[in-house]
């Protein structure tokens, strides 16, 4: 219970101090900058929950109890809402910083991609009627396409020229170029925001279990 | 282990030697999309459109072919190979066999668009291996995809839709490196690339290996 109450606060402290503490003045970003507070921890937080979905996968498949099937499914519709949010604050941005709402960029393709695989995964689930094979073959493609993501995720920056976000193409490393101010409200932001999303998946899947046992 | 992948190998290499009907059906495929691009493009390609076109068709060839390893055969077949043969042989055996397939096809489609498209390839060899490595990368992931899409139950609507999002990664890396070949440029970089390519493909059948008794099983 306590974290809970601990990741509301983070998340409200986050919200208000975001806007009101000093930003330092950074070309091309500006003012803009402190959507670094919302929009970066949407991807920590959906990386977060898609782990979590993964590794709830490999337990299904090691047990085959439906229950690891629940969290896993749950996990990755969590993790998709806010991939959905981290696309949308991260256009606006994109919008009033490099004038384009989408811009050819690795982290955004990253994001995109994470959302395509899950977008299938889904789509996989749907297909199937039987509950235990699509427990069954989805968990097996949620483990193979979390892997693949990473891959992407990991080579894909390193083979691009340039990047618009830190630490590539001459654009200021984040955690580096961060101020001491900024950290004392980007931290907290990250960590409340996956409090937050771990909260509401825990919801998601409690209601999830109590529906699969009333229709039994 | 090593016998069963033989085996199975040689039946599956020896049903397509007798029929021809994949090979065929893939390098007609190949051949009418690069007929249809050389009809729909008016002046010559340059090298990044060639290479990008050449590889996307690649994929969609692959895909293709790959959806067939599983559905292919009845049904009560596979029932009969589950008793005989270990998931990881079959798994292995059709990665191998998509291999084969899928290297014939490449090298036929760059024929095809040597002959219609014209080649602005300035190191041949490195393509080709290339090729080989790319065969070796859509089989080695493809064939995963294609056992998840057939035991779903929905084959062909399915294969692209999971398949490509899997895809991203390695087709980045590959048209990267071939774009290299192509241009002759940045041997150090190709070099780099080609092991990327080689540690993704390990990479995803080393997990396919591991994930396809899940599947394999009813």
């Amino acid at each position: 219970m306590w974290w809970k109450i601990l990741g509301l606060i983070l998340v409200l402290y986050s919200l208000i101090a975001g806007l009101l503490i000093p930003v330092p003045d950074l070309p091309v970003v500006h003012e803009s900058i402190r959507n670094i507070f919302y929009h970066v921890c949407m991807w920590f937080t959906l990386l977060t929950l898609l782990t979590i979905s993964m590794v709830n996968a490999i337990r299904y498949l090691s047990g085959f109890d439906e229950k690891n099937d629940f969290r896993s499914v749950e996990a990755a519709a969590t993790g998709v809402a806010f991939g959905i949010l981290g696309l949308v604050t991260g256009s606006i941005w994109a919008r009033f910083t490099w004038g384009a709402f989408w811009t050819n960029d690795p982290q955004l393709n990253g994001a995109a991609v994470s959302m395509l695989i899950y977008a299938a995964y889904f789509v996989l689930r749907g297909s199937m009627n039987d509950s235990e094979k699509r427990a069954r073959i989805s968990a097996v493609y949620n483990i193979f396409a979390y892997i693949m993501m990473l891959i992407f995720l990991l080579i894909l920056p390193k083979l691009a020229v340039g990047s618009v976000h830190p630490g590539k193409g001459g654009n200021p490393m984040a955690l580096v170029g961060l101020d001491t101010t900024m950290r004392l409200v980007f931290y907290p932001a990250v960590i409340g925001w996956i409090i937050i999303g771990v909260w509401i998946y825990q919801l998601k899947l409690r209601f999830r279990m109590i529906n699969e046992l009333n229709e039994r | 282990m090593i016998s069963e992948v033989r085996f199975l190998l040689h039946k599956d290499l020896s049903l397509e030697l007798r029929r021809m009907h994949h090979i065929n059906g893939l390098l007609l495929f190949v051949l009418g999309t690069v007929f249809l691009c050389f009809l729909s493009f008016q002046s010559k390609l340059e090298p990044e459109k060639w290479n990008a076109l050449f590889w996307i068709i690649q994929l969609f060839a692959a895909v293709h072919a790959s959806g067939h390893s599983f559905s292919g055969e009845h049904p009560n077949r596979h029932i009969y190979y589950y008793s005989i043969a270990s998931p990881g042989a079959i798994l292995l055996s059709k990665t191998i066999y998509n291999f084969i397939l899928l290297l014939i096809t490449g090298i036929g489609s760059y024929a095809a668009f040597w002959l219609l498209l014209g080649s602005p390839v300035m190191n041949v060899p490195v393509f080709l291996g290339i090729i080989a490595l790319a065969a070796l990368g859509f089989a080695s992931i493809l064939t995963l995809v294609a056992a998840i899409a057939w035991r779903s139950g929905h084959n062909f609507s399915l294969m692209a839709i999971l398949s490509f999002p899997v895809m991203y990664p390695f087709m980045i890396a590959l048209i990267k490196a071939s774009l290299l070949s192509v241009t002759n440029a940045g041997a150090a970089s190709l070099l780099g690339l080609m092991l990327v390519l080689l540690l993704i493909s390990f990479l995803a059948n080393a997990l396919a290996f591991i994930l396809f008794p899940y599947l394999w099983k009813e």
